[in-house]
């Protein structure tokens, strides 16, 4: 039981993937068997290509994970008190993707009194940027495709940061 | 402190040396499992030397990595096979007229929001939802249509929405999903002015 807790885990959200998974092949394989069967001769290539490439992109991440820890992120980018949106955007793209070990990084900072524009901003680049899916983009999506989503969903947010900054702090003590 | 600027210094070396083989007299001759894209060749590469240098340097450090790394690898290879069946039945069954029609390039500023707002639906962990936006792209999407769904990937998913209510409030989700999914729109109308003008 607890071997298969282990390979399923207890986010009932990926599992969600499982079942889609399961449900398409049982329904095309009752409509149509042999459209199941180019199916799955198109995954096993897909899985036979990108199966090394996503084993070693994990392996670069849990070396970075390890490597790169909020001391030494908020060493580098600095990210305590009243600091300007751009840091704050700067610090939440270097977050972990999950949002279970972001989130409380992030919380942590709006308690220490960050301001609410700042925090925003922080949340919106953990959740869009993401630099550390870096490895995962390059492994499945190449290089070119994962620069240009990192870029553009920086500009992205910096706009965003800086509008709700003009906007935002009027709201804190509704928000916060 | 000279083992650690020696290992350093060898390890860079050949992850020089073996990016400029793979990227230059081996470009597509490697074997079909490691992928054909050379950029991944050389992530590779940068991977084995970055585990040898820390392992010479920090051996507790590369320890710690491969038993995280490993935890990941468990938790999560069932739901990226899954994902990759998925993808793989994606590219058979979605018409690629269909997708070409709301995705392709001739979709338009209409690809960016359709875009996001499929992404928004798919999983945040990228190892499953990036090989089901592979697999669009493969059978006819367009790039900003393809970057929408990245820019919109994991936006509106439980687990985060689980975290803004847990670590916030409801507030906070409120306005953190109107705000991404404006930022989203924002990043995918920017590509789209820039793949408009020829640069991407």
């Amino acid at each position: 039981m607890s071997y298969l807790k282990k390979i399923f885990g207890n986010d009932r959200s990926h599992m969600a993937i499982l079942f889609i998974a399961v449900f398409i092949y049982v329904a095309t394989l009752i409509i149509n068997p042999d459209v199941t069967m180019s199916c799955i001769n198109s995954s096993i290539g897909e899985i036979q290509k990108l199966i090394i490439p996503i084993f070693a992109a994990m392996f670069l991440g849990g070396l970075m994970k390890s490597l790169l820890t909020p001391k030494t992120i908020s060493r580098f980018f600095g990210s305590s008190g009243v600091r300007n949106v751009f840091t704050a955007g700067l610090f939440g793209s270097m977050l972990p993707p999950c949002p279970f070990a972001s989130y409380p990084l992030i919380s942590a900072f709006k308690d220490r009194g960050m301001t609410l524009s700042a925090f925003m901003t922080m949340l919106i680049t953990s959740t869009m940027v993401e630099v550390p899916q870096i490895f995962a983009g390059i492994a499945i999506l190449g290089l070119g495709i994962e620069l240009t989503r990192i870029v553009f969903a920086f500009a992205a947010s910096m706009i965003v940061g800086y509008l709700f900054f003009l906007y935002g702090l009027k709201q804190k003590t509704k928000l916060v | 402190m000279k083992r650690g600027i020696l290992a350093g210094a060898l390890c860079g070396l050949a992850i020089l040396v073996c990016s400029w083989l793979v990227l230059v007299p081996l470009r597509g001759k490697l074997p079909f499992f490691l992928g054909d894209n050379p950029s991944v060749h050389v992530m590779i590469i940068i991977t084995v030397f970055l585990y040898a240098y820390v392992a010479i340097v920090k051996p507790q450090v590369a320890t710690k990595s491969v038993g995280d790394s490993v935890k990941t690898v468990r938790g999560s290879i069932i739901y990226i096979i899954a994902a990759l069946f998925v993808a793989g039945a994606a590219i058979n069954l979605l018409p690629a007229k269909l997708v070409a029609e709301y995705l392709g390039e001739q979709a338009g500023i209409i690809a960016v929001f359709v875009g996001v707002a499929i992404g928004c639906i798919l999983p945040a962990c990228p190892f499953i939802s990036y090989p089901i936006i592979f697999s669009v792209y493969t059978i006819g999407a367009g790039i900003p249509g393809i970057l929408g769904m990245l820019f919109g990937s994991g936006t509106s998913f439980a687990c985060v929405i689980a975290c803004d209510l847990t670590y916030f409030n409801s507030r906070i989700m409120g306005v953190r999903l109107v705000l991404t999914i404006i930022t989203a729109m924002i990043a995918g109308i920017l590509v789209y002015s820039v793949s408009a003008l020829g640069i991407l």
